[in-house]
């Protein structure tokens, strides 16, 4: 039984031993291929090492030439900075100008306004105080007032008006060579005005007045033809049958 | 004698020297108040008591009626009251009674000193005495304002009895009331011609006719009669015109003729109803009412006929207008709300404002000379009198209580 175990013990030793030198032929081969491998990969490291030694020198270069590029770029910034706050500067100041130029534009604008409604104002206050003047049967007032309108606001509607109503006053006042003259001024400067047809009738009755009833009858045609059916043309009408 | 004395009243002006320093006394006092203070003191006597009409009082009355004076009716000369009422003037006089003559003297005269400023001598008969006294009226206020009073004015009106009406003259104060037409018809709206006549509306053809009278005396004459209506006529002194509504061409317009009713010429050519026409002061425009628009409203025309212009807006009718004697403003008869009552208007359209603000129909408006009062007529106290009215709308007063007494026409003459 002791020999049988004792061979069955040596039998596994041999088979063991057997076993074994086989693994270790293999493990020296492996071996040898590692160390070929930690070989082959020194090298690789060593190139890595290179390789990355150039890499940071380039690294370094690079950013040393990016510090010197920021540097640059921060000199620019700066310049765009300050020439920004230089444009803005500017335009604060072409504002501030703008502003001052659109504020003087505005008094102006204002004033003129101011300036020309005062006027019209004024204009039409005179009028109507020489107007009522005129109601009031103060003829030579309301003559003066008149002709200062004409004077002072030519161009308007109320010069125009104030030239026939001057010719009217002249008339009241019995003056007719002055308000003959007066209605064919209004005649003669605003022939499509709106008081033509007064002035037709007016100039007329100068006429009759003046004992010239030739031109009496040929300005009062002028008025039939220009105004018929009018009120001036009525009355014309009725003064040149007698009526 | 004494028809003669009746018929000329002598006036005598006793002093008119001023002293160039009096003047500018007065000039510089009336430009500083609005109202001149007066005392009015009672006159004395040299012979006789003046029975009715006491000149004074008569003065004072014009002077009150005025509204231009702190009036004080004074009973004696009372220089510290004078003082203490600020009164620098005063009026007082003597007269001397002969049965129905009596002499007559009027004095301005410094209130404190009573140095003589103006005086004036009056001699006539006892009946004229009002007359006396409204003349030295209005020369002192000619004096103190530069302008005629209104205290010898007179004014024209109608006085119905039924169915028939006559024209009847008066004082400005109501006073010296006289009829001037002895009719048994209707007459209607008379105005004024001068001091010696008038014109009115009368049917004594049986239609309506313009006729002219003597102030005085005389019949009644026609001055435009025709188969037509003429009516409303307004006489205008500066051009010796009347204008008058006529309806001579189908419907009523406004005529124009001279003062002896020749040279007729129509003014207007509507087809609407034109009438009541009246003269501006300076006898160059004419106002009038037309329904042209559809409505009765107050237009203006020159005495040609031209330039006519509507002015007034307000009120659905309008009748009787009345040119002010200083030419700015019209008074004319407007009805609002269904009430007749006195209007006014400024002569460019502007400042319609309300006079009569008083029960009753107030219409026909007729200016005193000076334009300090309204003449009109008013059933107010129900039956139909006149009264005056100062332009804002104060001072209302009666000037008849007949109860029928219509259509004034106040004149200077």
């Amino acid at each position: 039984m002791r020999a049988t175990t004792g061979s069955f013990l040596s039998f596994l030793l041999l088979v063991l031993f057997s076993a074994g030198c086989s693994h270790y032929k293999s493990l020296k081969q492996d071996l040898t291929v590692i160390k070929s491998e930690i070989d082959s990969m020194k090298v690789t490291l060593a190139e890595l090492d290179e390789r990355l030694s150039n890499q940071n020198e380039l690294t370094r270069l690079i950013r040393a030439d990016q510090q010197v590029r920021f540097k640059e770029l921060k000199e620019d910034m700066d310049v765009v900075a300050s020439n920004i706050t230089e444009s803005q500067i500017k335009l604060s100041k072409i504002d501030e100008k703008t502003q001052q130029l659109k504020k003087g534009w505005e008094e102006k604008t204002r004033v003129d306004s101011l300036h020309e409604a005062a006027r019209i104002a004024e204009m039409e206050s005179h009028y109507e105080v020489a107007r009522s003047d005129y109601s009031s049967g103060r003829y030579a007032i309301a003559l003066g007032g008149f002709q200062d309108i004409v004077k002072r606001f030519s161009g308007t509607g109320r010069a125009e008006q104030s030239t026939y109503w001057i010719g009217e006053c002249l008339y009241a006042q019995k003056k007719y060579t002055e308000a003959e003259e007066s209605f064919m001024d209004y005649i003669k400067h605003f022939p499509a005005g709106d008081k033509v047809c007064g002035a037709l009738l007016k100039l007329g009755l100068v006429y009759d007045k003046k004992k010239r009833v030739d031109a009496r009858d040929t300005v009062w045609e002028k008025l039939l033809q220009q105004c018929p059916g009018s009120e001036e043309a009525l009355l014309a009408q009725a003064r040149m049958k007698g009526k | 004698m004494r028809t003669a004395l009746r018929a000329g009243l002598i006036f005598l002006i006793l002093n008119v020297s001023f002293l160039s320093a009096d003047q500018i006394a007065l000039e510089a006092y009336v430009s500083s108040f609005d109202s001149i203070p007066l005392a009015v003191i009672p006159f004395s006597t040299g012979g006789g008591e003046i029975p009715l009409n006491l000149p004074w009082e008569v003065m004072a009355d014009d002077f009150e009626f005025s509204n231009r004076f702190l009036l004080l009716r004074a009973e004696q000369r009372d220089t510290a009251l004078f003082a203490a009422k600020n009164i620098m003037l005063c009026i007082d006089g003597e007269y001397a009674l002969t049965g129905e003559n009596i002499f007559m003297t009027c004095n301005i005269r410094n209130a404190l000193t009573n140095e003589l400023i103006y005086g004036k001598m009056y001699s006539g008969v006892l009946g004229d005495i009002r007359k006396m006294a409204h003349n030295f009226s209005n020369t002192a206020y000619e004096l103190f304002f530069g302008e005629r009073g209104p205290f010898e004015s007179r004014i024209l009106f109608i006085a119905d009895k039924g169915p028939v009406k006559n024209v009847f003259i008066m004082d400005y104060d109501g006073r010296n009331t006289r009829q001037l037409t002895h009719t048994s018809t209707i007459n209607l709206f008379p105005c004024f011609v001068d001091s010696t006549a008038f014109l009115w509306t009368s049917y004594l053809k049986g239609r309506p006719d313009i006729f002219t009278a003597s102030l005085v005396a005389g019949s009644p004459k026609a001055f435009i009669s025709s188969r037509f209506t003429d009516t409303s006529p307004a006489y205008s002194p500066i051009e010796d015109k009347v204008v008058f509504a006529s309806s001579r061409n189908d419907n009523l317009d406004i005529y124009i003729c001279d003062g002896n009713g020749k040279n007729l010429k129509q003014l207007t050519f509507n087809k609407a109803i034109d009438t009541s026409p009246c003269w501006s002061p300076a006898g160059y425009l004419i106002a009038f009412i037309s329904d042209r628009t559809g409505q009765p409203q107050i237009y203006l025309m020159d005495v040609e006929g031209a330039n006519v212009r509507r002015l007034t807006y307000e009120g659905g009718y309008q009748d009787s207008p009345a040119w002010s004697p200083k030419g700015d403003k019209i008074a004319y008869t407007s009805i609002r709300d269904g009430k007749l009552d006195i209007w006014m208007i400024n002569t460019d359209g502007s400042n319609c404002v309300k006079v009569t603000d008083i029960p009753g129909r107030n219409e026909y408006p007729s200016w005193s000379p000076d334009g300090s009062y309204i003449v009109f007529q008013s059933t107010f106290k129900n039956k139909c009198d006149l009264f005056a009215i100062r332009p804002d709308g104060t001072g209302l007063r009666g000037l008849s209580f007949t109860g029928n007494a219509k259509m004034p026409d106040w004149s200077a003459f």
